[in-house]
């Protein structure tokens, strides 16, 4: 069976999408509900700071990535070492 | 920000007394949830490749899966603790010079806002049960009401007891208040009055 690479790097658009999307909501309910102390701009910093620290690490790993590549898995009676 | 957008529809002469959370410590079970979430895959991860003799290149597609999933998983990690800290940091119990209003955020889309107005309360109970509550001083404060909500519940507040003493201070003020008004309301009724009956008759001559 053979697939593009860059059909994993699509799911995992698609995951990061879903995460903000739901952190968009969590802010608007935090901006909508919450009362703006210390307590509160600590927390939305640390939010702010630890996904872009995760974000900005997987930004750098998919930068260095030929996407262009093809994965084949299961094609020959024997394992594909290749995968590996 | 305006600490009185908690609840718009403020009162004239209407004063915020306590403004009162659950205790930190609520939050901790959370935190040391999100603590074993976070470390424990990477634990796991480092001890697997350690003693295994599995290798993989971190450009082949097994490091590509791995490096990926991981990344995804750690940002819904990070994610649900910040749902789990506004979903604490939005319950609120907030006591004023007129009313208790609990503010109750359950899940993102549903949020309940009860009142009581200090008048209705008949009594104020604290509770604080447990080693962990005892040290750190927090635990549940239960209102009895005359209205429709028989029990208003503060759970897991920091000094219940001061909380408790506090309603039921402000409780007997809001009383006197209300008796006060009740009475000066009755009395211009009656001089209201008294001018209506006067009034007609005007060569009678008035004695003080």
């Amino acid at each position: 069976m053979t697939f593009p690479l860059y059909l994993i790097l699509i799911l995992y658009l698609l995951a990061i999408i879903f995460y903000l999307i739901l952190s968009v909501v969590l802010l608007y309910h935090i901006f909508r509900f919450g009362y703006w102390d210390s307590s509160t701009k600590l927390m939305i910093f640390l939010y702010f700071a630890g996904s872009l620290i995760i974000l900005v690490s997987a930004g750098i790993y998919i930068a260095g990535i030929d996407w262009s590549e093809n994965v084949s898995i299961l094609n020959n009676t024997e394992f594909n070492i290749n995968f590996f | 920000m305006d600490p009185y957008k908690y609840f718009p529809d403020r009162r004239p002469n209407e004063e915020i007394v306590m403004l009162l959370r659950r205790h930190w410590h609520s939050m901790l079970r959370h935190f040391l949830l999100f603590v074993v979430e976070f470390f424990l895959p990477l634990a796991a991860l480092f001890a697997f490749f350690y003693f295994t003799d599995f290798v993989f290149e971190k450009e082949s597609p097994v490091g590509i899966v791995i490096i990926l999933a991981s990344s995804a998983y750690f940002l819904f990690i990070w994610l649900f603790f910040f749902n789990h800290w506004i979903d604490y940091y939005l319950d609120v119990w907030i006591v004023t010079n007129q009313r208790i209003l609990n503010i109750e955020q359950e899940g993102l889309f549903s949020r309940t806002i009860s009142e009581l107005n200090l008048e209705m309360v008949q009594d104020a109970t604290s509770e604080v049960k447990g080693k962990v509550a005892t040290v750190l001083n927090f635990g549940n404060v239960y209102v009895q009401t005359a209205g429709e909500e028989k029990r208003f519940v503060f759970e897991e507040i920091p000094a219940p007891r001061q909380v408790a003493s506090k309603i039921i201070e402000l409780h007997q003020s809001a009383v006197k208040r209300a008796a006060v008004e009740e009475m000066k309301e009755a009395t211009s009724k009656s001089l209201g009055e008294k001018d209506t009956i006067s009034s007609p008759q005007k060569n009678e001559t008035k004695t003080f």
